[in-house]
Protein backbone atom coordinates (compact mmCIF):
# COMPACT_ATOMS: atom_id res chain seq x y z
CA UNK A 1 0.00 0.00 0.00
CA UNK A 2 2.90 2.42 0.80
CA UNK A 3 4.61 1.74 -1.82
CA UNK A 4 1.89 1.71 -4.26
CA UNK A 5 1.05 5.30 -2.98
CA UNK A 6 5.10 6.36 -3.29
CA UNK A 7 5.27 5.18 -6.83
CA UNK A 8 1.48 7.33 -7.20
CA UNK A 9 3.46 10.48 -5.54
CA UNK A 10 6.22 9.91 -8.11
CA UNK A 11 4.09 9.85 -11.01
CA UNK A 12 2.56 13.25 -9.79
CA UNK A 13 6.01 14.74 -9.14
CA UNK A 14 6.76 13.46 -12.96
CA UNK A 15 2.92 15.65 -14.48
CA UNK A 16 4.47 18.37 -12.56
CA UNK A 17 7.76 18.60 -13.91
CA UNK A 18 6.42 17.96 -16.97
CA UNK A 19 3.89 21.42 -16.95
CA UNK A 20 6.99 23.20 -15.74
CA UNK A 21 9.72 21.77 -18.60
CA UNK A 22 7.06 22.53 -20.87
CA UNK A 23 6.29 26.18 -20.03
CA UNK A 24 9.81 26.78 -20.03
CA UNK A 25 10.80 25.32 -23.59
CA UNK A 26 7.54 27.52 -24.22
CA UNK A 27 9.70 30.73 -23.37
CA UNK A 28 12.37 29.80 -25.79
CA UNK A 29 9.34 27.90 -28.49
CA UNK A 30 11.45 28.54 -31.48
CA UNK A 31 14.41 27.29 -30.20
CA UNK A 32 12.01 24.19 -28.66
CA UNK A 33 10.32 23.45 -32.11
CA UNK A 34 13.91 23.70 -33.92
CA UNK A 35 15.31 20.83 -31.99
CA UNK A 36 11.99 18.72 -32.24
CA UNK A 37 11.73 19.38 -35.95
CA UNK A 38 15.28 18.93 -36.36
CA UNK A 39 15.20 15.62 -34.96
CA UNK A 40 12.21 14.54 -37.20
CA UNK A 41 13.95 15.26 -40.19
CA UNK A 42 17.40 13.26 -38.60
CA UNK A 43 14.99 9.95 -38.22
CA UNK A 44 13.59 10.92 -41.54
CA UNK A 45 17.13 10.50 -43.22
CA UNK A 46 17.24 7.16 -41.60
CA UNK A 47 13.59 6.59 -43.48
CA UNK A 48 14.70 7.44 -46.90
CA UNK A 49 17.90 5.37 -46.08
CA UNK A 50 16.10 1.80 -45.34
CA UNK A 51 13.32 3.05 -48.07
CA UNK A 52 16.04 3.49 -50.91
CA UNK A 53 17.87 0.48 -49.56
CA UNK A 54 14.29 -1.90 -49.80
CA UNK A 55 13.62 -0.92 -52.83
CA UNK A 56 16.83 -2.02 -54.54
CA UNK A 57 16.88 -5.09 -51.92
CA UNK A 58 13.45 -5.83 -50.52
CA UNK A 59 14.25 -8.79 -48.51
CA UNK A 60 16.91 -9.35 -46.58
CA UNK A 61 17.60 -12.72 -44.28
CA UNK A 62 13.55 -12.45 -43.89
CA UNK A 63 12.91 -8.78 -43.45
CA UNK A 64 11.40 -6.27 -45.62
CA UNK A 65 10.94 -2.43 -45.25
CA UNK A 66 7.88 -2.78 -43.52
CA UNK A 67 9.60 -4.85 -40.54
CA UNK A 68 12.45 -2.08 -40.33
CA UNK A 69 10.08 0.34 -40.90
CA UNK A 70 7.93 -0.72 -37.37
CA UNK A 71 11.50 -1.22 -35.58
CA UNK A 72 12.25 2.71 -36.25
CA UNK A 73 8.61 3.36 -34.71
CA UNK A 74 9.22 1.12 -31.87
CA UNK A 75 12.74 2.72 -31.02
CA UNK A 76 12.04 6.00 -31.78
CA UNK A 77 8.77 5.72 -29.57
CA UNK A 78 10.74 4.18 -26.90
CA UNK A 79 14.06 6.59 -26.82
CA UNK A 80 11.34 9.73 -27.66
CA UNK A 81 9.68 8.60 -24.31
CA UNK A 82 12.72 8.08 -22.32
CA UNK A 83 14.13 11.27 -23.37
CA UNK A 84 10.95 13.17 -22.96
CA UNK A 85 10.36 12.05 -19.82
CA UNK A 86 13.49 11.09 -18.29
CA UNK A 87 15.84 13.87 -20.06
CA UNK A 88 18.50 13.62 -17.86
CA UNK A 89 19.13 9.66 -17.85
CA UNK A 90 22.27 10.75 -20.09
CA UNK A 91 23.93 13.25 -17.95
CA UNK A 92 23.75 11.25 -14.64
CA UNK A 93 27.21 10.46 -14.58
CA UNK A 94 28.34 14.30 -14.45
CA UNK A 95 25.75 14.77 -11.87
CA UNK A 96 27.94 12.55 -9.57
CA UNK A 97 30.96 13.44 -10.68
CA UNK A 98 30.12 17.18 -10.28
CA UNK A 99 28.74 16.77 -7.33
CA UNK A 100 25.04 17.96 -8.33
CA UNK A 101 23.03 15.52 -6.62
CA UNK A 102 23.03 16.98 -3.33
CA UNK A 103 19.49 19.06 -4.17
CA UNK A 104 17.76 15.78 -4.84
CA UNK A 105 19.27 13.80 -1.83
CA UNK A 106 17.81 16.12 1.06
CA UNK A 107 14.06 16.12 -0.80
CA UNK A 108 11.55 13.30 0.15
CA UNK A 109 11.41 11.56 -3.85
CA UNK A 110 13.78 8.82 -4.45
CA UNK A 111 17.11 11.05 -5.76
CA UNK A 112 17.44 8.90 -9.05
CA UNK A 113 14.26 9.22 -10.25
CA UNK A 114 14.60 12.45 -8.92
CA UNK A 115 17.15 14.22 -10.60
CA UNK A 116 16.48 12.21 -14.01
CA UNK A 117 13.07 13.60 -14.31
CA UNK A 118 14.38 17.15 -13.71
CA UNK A 119 15.32 17.76 -17.03
CA UNK A 120 13.05 17.02 -20.35
CA UNK A 121 14.61 17.07 -23.87
CA UNK A 122 12.65 18.57 -26.70
CA UNK A 123 14.79 16.12 -29.08
CA UNK A 124 12.70 13.10 -27.00
CA UNK A 125 9.66 15.10 -28.42
CA UNK A 126 10.93 14.51 -31.85
CA UNK A 127 11.46 11.12 -31.77
CA UNK A 128 8.32 10.33 -30.13
CA UNK A 129 6.06 12.14 -32.71
CA UNK A 130 8.25 10.44 -35.69
CA UNK A 131 7.48 7.19 -33.65
CA UNK A 132 4.33 7.55 -33.38
CA UNK A 133 3.58 8.92 -36.69
CA UNK A 134 5.69 5.85 -38.39
CA UNK A 135 3.31 3.57 -36.63
CA UNK A 136 -0.16 5.30 -37.67
CA UNK A 137 1.16 5.77 -40.95
CA UNK A 138 2.54 2.60 -41.92
CA UNK A 139 2.12 0.12 -38.91
CA UNK A 140 -1.64 -1.18 -39.72
CA UNK A 141 -2.79 0.04 -36.84
CA UNK A 142 -5.57 -2.00 -34.75
CA UNK A 143 -6.30 -1.80 -31.48
CA UNK A 144 -4.32 -5.54 -30.60
CA UNK A 145 -1.51 -4.20 -33.11
CA UNK A 146 -1.56 -0.48 -30.99
CA UNK A 147 -1.21 -2.38 -27.54
CA UNK A 148 1.44 -4.82 -28.98
CA UNK A 149 3.20 -1.49 -29.96
CA UNK A 150 3.25 0.14 -26.71
CA UNK A 151 4.21 -2.55 -24.93
CA UNK A 152 7.04 -2.96 -27.18
CA UNK A 153 8.30 0.71 -27.33
CA UNK A 154 7.70 0.53 -23.72
CA UNK A 155 10.11 -2.68 -23.07
CA UNK A 156 12.85 -0.41 -25.59
CA UNK A 157 12.88 2.76 -23.83
CA UNK A 158 13.00 0.80 -20.13
CA UNK A 159 15.68 -1.22 -21.38
CA UNK A 160 17.53 2.05 -22.91
CA UNK A 161 17.06 3.79 -19.68
CA UNK A 162 17.95 0.67 -17.45
CA UNK A 163 21.40 -0.17 -19.25
CA UNK A 164 22.27 3.88 -19.38
CA UNK A 165 21.69 4.12 -15.48
CA UNK A 166 23.60 1.35 -14.81
CA UNK A 167 26.55 2.75 -17.37
CA UNK A 168 26.31 6.43 -15.62
CA UNK A 169 26.28 5.73 -12.04
CA UNK A 170 29.48 4.15 -12.57
CA UNK A 171 30.38 7.41 -12.17
CA UNK A 172 30.21 6.52 -7.97
CA UNK A 173 33.37 4.22 -8.74
CA UNK A 174 35.45 5.54 -11.58
CA UNK A 175 34.70 9.83 -11.43
CA UNK A 176 34.43 10.29 -14.94
CA UNK A 177 32.44 7.66 -16.95
CA UNK A 178 30.65 9.73 -19.19
CA UNK A 179 32.65 8.78 -22.02
CA UNK A 180 31.96 5.64 -21.14
CA UNK A 181 28.48 5.55 -20.89
CA UNK A 182 27.96 7.40 -23.98
CA UNK A 183 29.69 4.77 -25.85
CA UNK A 184 27.55 1.82 -24.56
CA UNK A 185 24.74 4.28 -25.03
CA UNK A 186 25.92 4.54 -28.68
CA UNK A 187 26.25 1.10 -29.29
CA UNK A 188 22.90 -0.40 -28.04
CA UNK A 189 21.09 2.61 -29.76
CA UNK A 190 23.18 1.68 -32.90
CA UNK A 191 22.79 -2.08 -32.83
CA UNK A 192 19.21 -1.89 -31.98
CA UNK A 193 18.21 -0.08 -35.22
CA UNK A 194 19.70 -2.29 -37.69
CA UNK A 195 17.77 -5.82 -38.32
CA UNK A 196 18.28 -8.35 -35.93
CA UNK A 197 18.35 -10.90 -38.71
CA UNK A 198 21.90 -10.05 -39.95
CA UNK A 199 23.68 -10.39 -36.77
CA UNK A 200 24.52 -14.11 -36.21
CA UNK A 201 27.73 -16.34 -34.04
CA UNK A 202 29.31 -14.92 -31.67
CA UNK A 203 27.69 -11.10 -31.90
CA UNK A 204 24.39 -12.49 -32.02
CA UNK A 205 25.15 -14.12 -28.94
CA UNK A 206 26.92 -10.59 -27.86
CA UNK A 207 23.84 -8.88 -28.49
CA UNK A 208 21.31 -10.97 -26.20
CA UNK A 209 23.94 -10.58 -23.37
CA UNK A 210 26.26 -7.93 -23.02
CA UNK A 211 25.17 -5.25 -24.95
CA UNK A 212 21.75 -6.68 -25.12
CA UNK A 213 19.77 -4.36 -27.94
CA UNK A 214 18.85 -7.95 -29.60
CA UNK A 215 15.76 -7.37 -27.53
CA UNK A 216 15.05 -4.29 -29.24
CA UNK A 217 15.92 -5.31 -32.78
CA UNK A 218 13.69 -8.45 -33.10
CA UNK A 219 10.59 -7.34 -31.36
CA UNK A 220 9.06 -6.06 -34.90
CA UNK A 221 9.69 -9.53 -36.32
CA UNK A 222 9.17 -11.67 -33.72
CA UNK A 223 6.33 -9.63 -31.69
CA UNK A 224 4.80 -7.86 -34.28
CA UNK A 225 4.21 -9.89 -37.21
CA UNK A 226 4.89 -13.55 -35.75
CA UNK A 227 3.17 -12.81 -32.05
CA UNK A 228 5.61 -14.38 -29.94
CA UNK A 229 4.52 -13.31 -26.48
CA UNK A 230 7.19 -15.33 -25.28
CA UNK A 231 9.61 -12.85 -27.18
CA UNK A 232 8.12 -10.30 -25.60
CA UNK A 233 7.79 -11.07 -22.52
CA UNK A 234 11.76 -11.78 -22.36
CA UNK A 235 12.43 -8.60 -23.51
CA UNK A 236 10.30 -6.89 -20.91
CA UNK A 237 12.19 -9.42 -17.79
CA UNK A 238 15.55 -8.25 -19.26
CA UNK A 239 14.59 -4.08 -19.29
CA UNK A 240 12.84 -4.42 -15.95
CA UNK A 241 15.89 -6.64 -14.59
CA UNK A 242 18.36 -3.68 -16.44
CA UNK A 243 16.11 -0.69 -14.36
CA UNK A 244 16.37 -2.80 -11.14
CA UNK A 245 19.96 -3.70 -11.63
CA UNK A 246 20.70 0.30 -12.70
CA UNK A 247 18.79 1.39 -9.44
CA UNK A 248 21.00 -1.20 -7.21
CA UNK A 249 23.90 0.22 -8.61
CA UNK A 250 22.99 3.63 -8.19
CA UNK A 251 22.56 2.85 -4.57
CA UNK A 252 25.53 1.00 -3.80
CA UNK A 253 27.70 3.93 -5.75
CA UNK A 254 24.96 6.93 -3.65
CA UNK A 255 27.35 5.76 -0.23
CA UNK A 256 30.30 6.67 -1.63
CA UNK A 257 28.96 10.02 -2.75
CA UNK A 258 30.86 13.18 -2.22
CA UNK A 259 29.20 16.53 -2.14
CA UNK A 260 30.65 19.21 -5.06
CA UNK A 261 29.29 22.07 -1.78
CA UNK A 262 27.98 23.12 -5.28
CA UNK A 263 26.06 26.76 -4.42
CA UNK A 264 23.58 28.27 -7.38
CA UNK A 265 20.49 29.11 -8.18
CA UNK A 266 18.34 26.00 -9.83
CA UNK A 267 16.38 28.21 -12.76
CA UNK B 1 53.70 38.02 -70.32
CA UNK B 2 56.16 36.85 -66.82
CA UNK B 3 55.28 38.03 -63.61
CA UNK B 4 57.67 40.44 -62.07
CA UNK B 5 59.59 38.74 -59.28
CA UNK B 6 58.40 41.03 -56.88
CA UNK B 7 55.17 39.55 -57.53
CA UNK B 8 56.14 36.85 -57.64
CA UNK B 9 57.70 36.66 -54.84
CA UNK B 10 54.43 38.70 -53.07
CA UNK B 11 52.08 35.32 -54.46
CA UNK B 12 54.63 33.05 -52.47
CA UNK B 13 54.47 34.40 -49.65
CA UNK B 14 50.90 34.41 -49.90
CA UNK B 15 50.63 30.58 -50.37
CA UNK B 16 53.36 30.65 -47.32
CA UNK B 17 51.03 32.60 -45.13
CA UNK B 18 47.83 30.21 -45.95
CA UNK B 19 50.22 26.90 -45.75
CA UNK B 20 50.89 28.19 -42.10
CA UNK B 21 47.36 28.06 -41.35
CA UNK B 22 46.59 25.08 -42.56
CA UNK B 23 49.39 23.26 -40.86
CA UNK B 24 47.80 24.84 -37.39
CA UNK B 25 44.66 23.53 -38.38
CA UNK B 26 46.38 20.08 -38.82
CA UNK B 27 48.56 20.64 -35.79
CA UNK B 28 45.45 21.44 -33.70
CA UNK B 29 43.30 18.05 -35.17
CA UNK B 30 46.32 15.93 -34.20
CA UNK B 31 46.65 17.50 -30.69
CA UNK B 32 43.57 16.49 -29.81
CA UNK B 33 44.26 12.64 -31.59
CA UNK B 34 42.88 10.85 -28.39
CA UNK B 35 39.52 12.57 -27.95
CA UNK B 36 39.04 12.09 -31.55
CA UNK B 37 40.36 8.53 -30.89
CA UNK B 38 37.89 7.86 -28.53
CA UNK B 39 34.73 9.18 -30.99
CA UNK B 40 36.15 6.78 -33.42
CA UNK B 41 34.58 4.40 -31.96
CA UNK B 42 31.40 5.07 -33.67
CA UNK B 43 33.04 4.66 -36.71
CA UNK B 44 34.23 1.43 -36.01
CA UNK B 45 30.25 0.49 -34.62
CA UNK B 46 28.66 1.64 -38.08
CA UNK B 47 31.53 0.53 -40.71
CA UNK B 48 30.76 -3.28 -38.57
CA UNK B 49 27.36 -3.05 -38.76
CA UNK B 50 27.33 -1.81 -42.66
CA UNK B 51 29.90 -4.72 -43.24
CA UNK B 52 27.92 -7.23 -41.70
CA UNK B 53 24.42 -6.06 -43.29
CA UNK B 54 26.25 -5.91 -47.06
CA UNK B 55 27.61 -9.29 -46.48
CA UNK B 56 24.02 -10.43 -45.35
CA UNK B 57 22.40 -8.64 -48.89
CA UNK B 58 25.15 -10.74 -50.91
CA UNK B 59 24.95 -13.52 -49.41
CA UNK B 60 21.03 -13.59 -49.53
CA UNK B 61 20.87 -12.26 -52.84
CA UNK B 62 23.72 -15.04 -54.27
CA UNK B 63 25.17 -11.83 -55.47
CA UNK B 64 29.09 -11.61 -56.55
CA UNK B 65 28.76 -8.04 -57.89
CA UNK B 66 26.02 -5.14 -57.27
CA UNK B 67 26.15 -2.20 -59.84
CA UNK B 68 30.25 -2.62 -60.08
CA UNK B 69 30.60 -3.31 -56.67
CA UNK B 70 31.72 -6.55 -55.05
CA UNK B 71 31.40 -6.65 -51.12
CA UNK B 72 35.01 -5.26 -50.77
CA UNK B 73 34.78 -2.63 -52.83
CA UNK B 74 31.22 -1.63 -51.05
CA UNK B 75 32.88 -1.68 -47.64
CA UNK B 76 35.54 -0.09 -49.13
CA UNK B 77 33.41 2.80 -50.70
CA UNK B 78 32.20 3.19 -47.27
CA UNK B 79 35.28 3.68 -45.61
CA UNK B 80 35.98 6.45 -47.94
CA UNK B 81 32.62 8.07 -47.95
CA UNK B 82 32.65 8.29 -43.57
CA UNK B 83 36.07 9.15 -43.86
CA UNK B 84 35.53 12.08 -45.62
CA UNK B 85 31.95 13.17 -43.77
CA UNK B 86 33.77 12.33 -40.03
CA UNK B 87 36.70 14.49 -41.43
CA UNK B 88 34.32 17.82 -41.95
CA UNK B 89 34.66 20.45 -38.79
CA UNK B 90 31.79 22.31 -37.97
CA UNK B 91 32.54 25.51 -40.18
CA UNK B 92 28.59 26.66 -40.43
CA UNK B 93 28.53 26.60 -36.35
CA UNK B 94 32.04 28.51 -36.33
CA UNK B 95 30.47 31.34 -38.68
CA UNK B 96 27.90 31.81 -37.23
CA UNK B 97 29.75 32.23 -34.00
CA UNK B 98 31.95 34.53 -35.20
CA UNK B 99 29.54 36.70 -36.84
CA UNK B 100 27.17 36.86 -33.55
CA UNK B 101 29.67 37.36 -31.39
CA UNK B 102 31.10 40.41 -33.32
CA UNK B 103 34.68 38.83 -33.83
CA UNK B 104 34.44 38.36 -37.60
CA UNK B 105 35.06 42.28 -37.33
CA UNK B 106 38.40 41.95 -35.58
CA UNK B 107 39.61 39.48 -38.44
CA UNK B 108 38.74 41.86 -41.08
CA UNK B 109 41.49 44.46 -40.56
CA UNK B 110 44.21 41.04 -40.03
CA UNK B 111 46.79 40.99 -42.67
CA UNK B 112 44.82 37.85 -44.40
CA UNK B 113 41.57 37.05 -46.45
CA UNK B 114 38.98 35.80 -43.64
CA UNK B 115 37.64 33.38 -46.02
CA UNK B 116 41.15 32.02 -47.08
CA UNK B 117 41.94 32.04 -43.52
CA UNK B 118 38.96 29.72 -42.44
CA UNK B 119 39.81 27.61 -45.77
CA UNK B 120 43.16 26.91 -44.79
CA UNK B 121 41.85 25.85 -41.59
CA UNK B 122 39.70 23.97 -42.65
CA UNK B 123 41.69 21.76 -45.18
CA UNK B 124 44.44 21.58 -42.35
CA UNK B 125 41.70 20.35 -39.56
CA UNK B 126 39.90 17.97 -42.01
CA UNK B 127 43.13 16.41 -43.75
CA UNK B 128 44.27 15.35 -40.01
CA UNK B 129 40.92 13.99 -39.17
CA UNK B 130 39.83 12.09 -42.64
CA UNK B 131 43.63 10.42 -42.34
CA UNK B 132 43.15 8.96 -38.98
CA UNK B 133 38.84 8.08 -39.99
CA UNK B 134 40.72 6.50 -43.24
CA UNK B 135 43.23 4.53 -41.35
CA UNK B 136 40.96 3.53 -38.09
CA UNK B 137 38.53 2.70 -40.21
CA UNK B 138 40.66 1.12 -43.17
CA UNK B 139 42.29 -1.27 -40.50
CA UNK B 140 38.98 -2.67 -39.27
CA UNK B 141 37.73 -3.17 -42.64
CA UNK B 142 40.53 -5.16 -43.78
CA UNK B 143 40.49 -7.83 -41.05
CA UNK B 144 36.81 -7.94 -42.14
CA UNK B 145 36.75 -8.32 -45.40
CA UNK B 146 40.40 -8.08 -46.71
CA UNK B 147 42.72 -4.90 -48.61
CA UNK B 148 40.81 -2.63 -50.54
CA UNK B 149 41.09 -2.76 -54.49
CA UNK B 150 41.31 0.50 -55.56
CA UNK B 151 41.75 1.77 -59.14
CA UNK B 152 45.02 2.95 -58.62
CA UNK B 153 45.46 4.57 -62.13
CA UNK B 154 42.83 7.45 -60.41
CA UNK B 155 44.81 8.08 -57.67
CA UNK B 156 45.66 11.26 -58.89
CA UNK B 157 42.07 12.46 -60.03
CA UNK B 158 40.86 10.85 -56.59
CA UNK B 159 43.09 13.66 -54.75
CA UNK B 160 41.93 16.36 -56.98
CA UNK B 161 38.22 15.69 -57.18
CA UNK B 162 38.74 15.64 -52.60
CA UNK B 163 40.28 18.74 -52.66
CA UNK B 164 37.49 20.51 -55.05
CA UNK B 165 34.84 18.56 -53.25
CA UNK B 166 36.34 19.91 -50.12
CA UNK B 167 36.43 23.49 -51.53
CA UNK B 168 32.63 23.20 -52.25
CA UNK B 169 31.41 21.84 -48.47
CA UNK B 170 33.26 24.63 -47.79
CA UNK B 171 32.12 27.31 -49.40
CA UNK B 172 28.49 25.54 -49.04
CA UNK B 173 28.97 25.46 -45.18
CA UNK B 174 30.46 28.86 -45.17
CA UNK B 175 27.83 30.23 -46.99
CA UNK B 176 25.19 28.90 -44.34
CA UNK B 177 27.55 29.99 -41.29
CA UNK B 178 26.94 33.79 -43.16
CA UNK B 179 23.57 33.49 -43.43
CA UNK B 180 23.72 34.75 -39.28
CA UNK B 181 24.14 38.11 -40.71
CA UNK B 182 20.71 37.90 -41.68
CA UNK B 183 18.47 35.30 -39.44
CA UNK B 184 18.96 34.71 -35.62
CA UNK B 185 19.68 31.28 -36.11
CA UNK B 186 21.65 28.84 -38.83
CA UNK B 187 21.74 25.74 -37.03
CA UNK B 188 18.62 24.28 -38.27
CA UNK B 189 20.05 25.06 -42.11
CA UNK B 190 23.38 23.43 -40.93
CA UNK B 191 21.60 19.95 -39.66
CA UNK B 192 19.72 19.95 -43.03
CA UNK B 193 22.46 20.36 -45.07
CA UNK B 194 24.45 17.82 -43.44
CA UNK B 195 21.73 14.94 -43.01
CA UNK B 196 21.03 15.98 -47.37
CA UNK B 197 24.67 15.31 -47.36
CA UNK B 198 24.50 12.48 -45.51
CA UNK B 199 21.41 11.08 -47.90
CA UNK B 200 22.14 12.19 -51.19
CA UNK B 201 25.57 13.08 -50.83
CA UNK B 202 25.78 9.08 -50.92
CA UNK B 203 27.50 8.50 -48.01
CA UNK B 204 25.26 5.97 -46.41
CA UNK B 205 24.93 4.44 -50.19
CA UNK B 206 26.50 4.66 -53.61
CA UNK B 207 24.02 6.55 -56.12
CA UNK B 208 24.23 3.46 -58.07
CA UNK B 209 21.65 2.17 -55.82
CA UNK B 210 19.04 4.69 -55.68
CA UNK B 211 15.89 4.50 -58.43
CA UNK B 212 16.81 6.08 -61.73
CA UNK B 213 15.14 9.43 -61.39
CA UNK B 214 16.67 10.19 -57.92
CA UNK B 215 19.90 8.72 -59.08
CA UNK B 216 19.96 11.74 -61.85
CA UNK B 217 19.23 14.32 -59.75
CA UNK B 218 22.05 13.64 -57.05
CA UNK B 219 24.15 12.99 -59.68
CA UNK B 220 24.08 16.55 -60.20
CA UNK B 221 23.83 18.48 -57.57
CA UNK B 222 27.01 19.78 -55.53
CA UNK B 223 26.59 17.30 -52.90
CA UNK B 224 27.13 14.19 -55.32
CA UNK B 225 30.05 15.88 -55.86
CA UNK B 226 31.66 16.19 -51.93
CA UNK B 227 31.77 12.42 -51.26
CA UNK B 228 30.08 10.13 -53.86
CA UNK B 229 32.32 11.27 -57.21
CA UNK B 230 35.57 11.09 -55.13
CA UNK B 231 34.90 7.99 -53.80
CA UNK B 232 33.24 6.41 -56.99
CA UNK B 233 36.57 7.22 -59.06
CA UNK B 234 38.82 5.10 -56.61
CA UNK B 235 36.20 2.01 -55.71
CA UNK B 236 34.26 0.06 -58.04
CA UNK B 237 33.63 -1.27 -61.91
CA UNK B 238 32.30 1.40 -64.38
CA UNK B 239 34.03 4.17 -62.33
CA UNK B 240 33.36 7.68 -63.36
CA UNK B 241 34.52 9.57 -66.28
CA UNK B 242 37.04 11.18 -64.15
CA UNK B 243 37.56 14.57 -66.94
CA UNK B 244 33.31 15.08 -66.34
CA UNK B 245 33.82 14.60 -62.48
CA UNK B 246 36.19 17.37 -62.50
CA UNK B 247 34.67 19.64 -64.80
CA UNK B 248 30.95 19.11 -62.80
CA UNK B 249 32.87 19.61 -59.79
CA UNK B 250 34.42 22.84 -61.41
CA UNK B 251 31.15 24.11 -62.46
CA UNK B 252 29.91 23.99 -58.55
CA UNK B 253 32.82 25.38 -57.72
CA UNK B 254 31.99 28.22 -59.61
CA UNK B 255 28.15 28.93 -58.28
CA UNK B 256 28.85 28.47 -54.79
CA UNK B 257 31.80 30.65 -55.08
CA UNK B 258 29.92 33.43 -56.46
CA UNK B 259 26.89 32.96 -54.13
CA UNK B 260 29.49 32.81 -50.73
CA UNK B 261 31.39 35.90 -52.23
CA UNK B 262 28.24 37.95 -52.80
CA UNK B 263 26.80 36.62 -49.05
CA UNK B 264 29.90 37.72 -47.30
CA UNK B 265 30.75 41.42 -48.92
CA UNK B 266 26.41 42.03 -48.53
CA UNK B 267 27.16 40.07 -45.20
CA UNK B 268 30.31 42.59 -44.04
CA UNK B 269 28.78 45.55 -45.36
CA UNK B 270 26.32 45.01 -42.23
CA UNK B 271 29.30 44.83 -39.55
CA UNK B 272 29.47 48.02 -37.17
CA UNK B 273 32.26 48.46 -35.34
CA UNK B 274 32.56 50.46 -32.19
CA UNK B 275 35.75 51.84 -30.78
CA UNK B 276 36.74 50.46 -27.41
Amino acid sequence: MAGRRRLLAHFALLRSYQAANLAMAMEYRAAFFAQVFGMILNDSLWLAYWTLFFHRFPVVNGWGRADVLMLWAIIATGFGLAEATFGAWRMLANYIAEGQLDYYLVLPKHPLWHALMSRASPTGWGDLIFGLAVFAIWGQPSPARTGLFVLCALACGLLLLGISIACNSLAFFVGHADALARQVDNAMIHFSTYPGAIFDGAVRVLLFTLIPAGFVNNLPVEVMREGNFGFLAGAWAVASGWVLFGQWIFQLGLRRYESGNLMGPRL
Amino acid sequence: MKPSPRARRSAARCVAKYLAIGRTGFATAVAYRGEYLLRSVMLLLILYVFTVLWRTVYAAGGHEVVEGFALRDMIWYLVITESIVFSRPRLAGRIDTEVKAGTLAYTLVRPYSYVMFHYAQTLGEALARGLMSFLVGGALVTLLVGPPAFNFGNVGFFLVALLLGATIDFLLSFAVGLLAFWIEETSPIAFIQDRLLMLLGGMMLPLEIFPAFLRTIAGWLPLGMIIYAPARLLVGANTLRPWTVLATQAMWLVVTGVASTWLFRAGVKRVNVHGG
